[in-house]
Formats: C-alpha cells, sequence, structure tokens
C-alpha cells in the first residue's frame, strides 16, 4: 500500500478515479483523510460526528470529481467540499441552531490575545463546545475565510445573523482560552 | 472588527488549518460499501478447486491406508480392484465364497477351522464392486450356471473336507457367512466358464468415452488412478461450461447421480 502510494501521484490517482478505479480511489482516499478529518472535526461535536461528514465528503468527491479542473490545489478543492457536507450534515439532521437576531448588536470589544499557549487538541476542544452554529460560523468565516455573504448563502441564514454568530462566537471562544489559559490571558489595554 | 479578532482568528487558523487526524478504518469500508459495494470476487472456482483437493487428498489418504491390508500374505483370495485384469483366480470370488459357505453348512466339523468373519467382511468391503457384480449375475441366471461347472469341484473341495451340495445360494447369506482358508490354486480351475462370463460383463460396462470438458478430462485421469466401476470422482462429460460431479466414491461412502 505504501509502496503504491509513492508510485502514483495525486494527479494520476485523480485520472484513476475519474474512471471510479477502486484502488485509486482508496489511495486519494489514504492520502487526504487525515487532513479532510481535521477539517470535519471543527464542525463537528466529536469525532464519531466529525467521521459520518468525513465518509459524505469523500462520497461527494468521487462523485464530483470530475468537476474538478485542475485549476487551484486538489486539496483546497477536496477541502470546500468537506466543509459543505459538513454545513449540510447539520441543516440535514436539523442541529442548526437557530439565529438570535436580537444579540445582534456588535461585540464587545476583544481584547488582544497575548502568544497562546494552547495546543491545537485544546483549541480543537473549545471549538468543539460551541453551540452549533456558532461553531460553524466561526469556522467558515475565521479559519476558511469566506464572507458572510457566501456564510450566509451556504448556511442558508442571513448575513445579519452570520455577522452575530461570528461575533458570539468569538466571546465564547476567548471565555474559554481565558479560563484556560489563567494568567496567560493579558489585557491589551 | 478589530485587531483583536483577526488575533483569535489567526490563532485559530494556524493551530487547526494543518491539523491531522486519522480516522477509523470503519470509515472507509462504509464509503466503498456506498460507492457500490466491493467488487464481488467469485470464490466459486476457488472453493470447487479446494473441494477436489480435499476430496482426492482424502481417497488417497484412505486407498494408501487401506492397501496393505488387502496385501496380506495370509489373504485367501487376492482381490485387485482392476476389473480389465480380471483374472480366473478374481473371477473365483462370489463361487468361492458360496461354495465355502455351503461347505459350512454341510459340514459342521468344518466350522473349527474357520478363520474370521473378519476376513470376509474385509474381502466384501474391498472387493463391493466385483462381488456385487458377481453376486448379481448368479442371481439373474442361476439355471444358467451348469452342473458340470460345479461337478470338477468334488475332488478340489473334498481336499478341504467340503462336499458339493447343490442348493440354492441366497447372496445376502454369503456377507454372514465364515471363510475356511482355501488355496486360491484349487478352486482356479474351476469357474472358468463363469469368469469368463464376468469378464464379459465387466467389458460392457467399461464406457468408451471421449474426453469433451474439464470433466470429461478429471474423469480420464482417475480412471486411470481408480479402475473400481464407481470412480473416486465422476464428473459429468458434456460440451457445456460446467461440469458438475455425478458420482463420488469413497469406499465407504458412495453417491451416484444417475445420468
Amino acid at each position: 500500500m505504501m509502496f503504491l502510494k509513492h508510485k502514483y501521484s495525486t494527479e494520476d490517482l485523480i485520472v484513476k478515479c475519474r474512471a471510479a478505479d477502486r484502488k485509486a480511489q482508496e489511495l486519494l482516499y489514504k492520502q487526504f483523510a487525515s487532513k479532510m478529518l481535521a477539517v470535519c472535526m471543527r464542525y463537528a461535536t466529536d469525532k464519531m460526528e466529525a467521521e459520518d461528514m468525513l465518509q459524505n465528503g469523500f462520497i461527494r468527491v468521487f462523485q464530483k470529481i470530475n468537476d474538478y479542473r485542475g485549476d487551484g490545489s486538489f486539496e483546497g478543492w477536496m477541502r470546500r467540499i468537506m466543509v459543505h457536507t459538513s454545513i449540510e450534515y447539520y441543516r440535514k439532521h436539523h442541529k442548526m441552531i437557530h439565529v438570535d437576531i436580537e444579540e445582534s448588536g456588535y461585540e464587545q470589544s476583544v481584547n488582544g490575545l497575548a502568544a497562546c499557549s494552547l495546543e491545537a487538541k485544546d483549541l480543537l476542544a473549545i471549538i468543539q463546545q460551541l453551540p452549533t452554529g456558532y461553531r460553524m460560523v466561526f469556522n467558515l468565516y475565521a479559519v476558511e475565510g469566506y464572507s458572510h455573504r457566501e456564510i450566509a448563502e451556504m448556511a442558508g441564514i442571513t448575513e445579519g445573523a452570520s455577522k452575530s454568530q461570528l461575533s458570539r462566537a468569538r466571546t465564547m471562544l476567548k471565555q474559554k482560552i481565558e479560563q484556560l489559559e489563567g494568567k496567560k490571558y493579558e489585557y491589551a489595554g | 472588527m478589530n485587531m483583536q479578532d483577526n488575533e483569535l482568528d489567526d490563532l485559530f487558523r494556524s493551530k487547526l488549518g494543518g491539523l491531522e487526524m486519522e480516522p477509523a478504518a470503519q470509515v472507509w469500508e462504509n464509503i466503498q460499501a456506498q460507492l457500490g459495494g466491493q467488487p464481488k470476487k467469485s470464490w466459486a472456482p476457488v472453493w470447487s478447486i479446494a473441494a477436489t483437493v480435499l476430496v482426492l487428498l482424502t481417497a488417497g489418504t484412505w486407498f494408501l491406508l487401506d492397501k496393505p491390508a488387502k496385501n496380506k500374505p495370509n489373504q485367501v483370495v487376492q482381490l485387485k480392484p482392476a476389473p480389465k485384469a480380471i483374472e480366473p483366480v478374481k473371477a473365483m470370488d462370489p463361487m468361492d465364497v458360496e461354495q465355502v459357505d455351503i461347505a459350512v453348512k454341510t459340514l459342521p466339523s468344518v466350522k473349527n477351522n474357520i478363520t474370521t468373519t473378519n476376513h470376509i467382511a474385509s474381502v466384501k468391503q474391498s472387493k463391493g464392486n466385483k462381488v456385487m457384480a458377481s453376486v448379481k449375475l448368479q442371481k439373474v441366471k442361476p439355471a444358467t450356471i451348469p452342473e458340470p461347472i460345479v461337478q470338477p469341484q468334488i475332488p478340489v473341495l473334498a481336499s478341504v473336507h467340503i462336499k458339493p451340495v447343490m442348493q440354492p445360494i441366497v447372496p445376502d447369506m454369503n456377507l454372514n457367512a465364515p471363510q475356511i482358508s482355501t488355496e486360491p490354486a484349487i478352486v482356479k480351475p474351476v469357474n472358468a466358464l463363469a469368469a469368463a462370463s464376468i469378464t464379459n460383463e465387466t467389458e460392457k460396462k467399461v464406457k468408451k468415452r471421449g474426453i469433451h470438458s474439464l470433466g470429461g478430462l478429471i474423469n480420464a485421469v482417475i480412471a486411470k488412478v481408480d479402475k473400481r466401476e464407481d470412480k473416486l470422482i465422476e464428473f459429468t462429460e458434456t460440451d457445456e461450461d460446467q461440469s458438475s460431479v455425478t458420482g463420488i466414491n469413497l469406499g465407504l461412502v458412495k453417491i451416484k447421480k444417475d445420468k
């Protein structure tokens, strides 16, 4: 398996996957699964849920692989599919929390963070503790880099709701970090 | 939005953006199943080959273990499972048994000389086909056995204290009858006629077959090794793609499908 992995480039695998070559699909999966699982983890509450998303995401990747035209990185294309699949997962499972518009008065000024000593797994745990809608919007905006308009379209919410969710997400995240970091968290001014 | 927000975003993006986590093995299995299932591998050929090998090994072992018993020097009658190579000695087998039976019945004193009942049992088992065939022959044509055939036995059998008694022989009784040690040579000349008739019958049963299929090929190979009428394993010999087993003979276990 490892031997084969080195034998084929990603481009080779993509070509073979277009012909629904099962072996190539498996190799492609093995090449990207761990990265994509990490993406899904940010949208999920636990690993089981993330693996469900990953599963759906890869099925869609193989189904839509003919749509990938080679412009932009394949990993980025795949990552976008994972994100969309994760959002869809929540919409399908009615887990989308309603948007709290009244609370959309703009965020309290968030104080600067000192160098954070938290590890990735701590940050992941924090993000997974967020309410689903907050987590989704924060991920889409802060980590993936989508605009509020794109997020509104993808998640089926309004732009205002997206902004509101992002604001509340940030506030909650900072509180969590403060709790974890204790004294390391400092006010910038 | 201020810098602090960006700082927060950067923190998560930098720490979580490049994260990798190994998914459970189950995930790929599920994906594979959803993509249309694992390509079905047909194990039928593998199983059929494995089954054939197993049957051949079993039978081969059985033959090897069984052979020394047949070739014991004190065996009264040498029984070989070679229909084509029938010699008068072998053809005598059923008659021999019957005559001994007669003798036992008529001369109780001879019973003391009985070797064992096991002996006859082994004759019956190892020689199953031929004994049966011969008995059948007698059943069908009891009247055709000419008296002169039996008559010459008188002096011969006398040497082992057997008086010829002409009485109907019930085949089943032969199976339980004890046997007396007699020299094969003594009885040898007696049954030339019966031997000839048995040989003819056996020849009729030898089927002339061409090899048209895999089944036919296997049949031909097995026929070279297994000289019994019911071969170790028999296949259909049609030209169809699928050869199926029509008969199995493991000695004690016989299965024969009528064609």
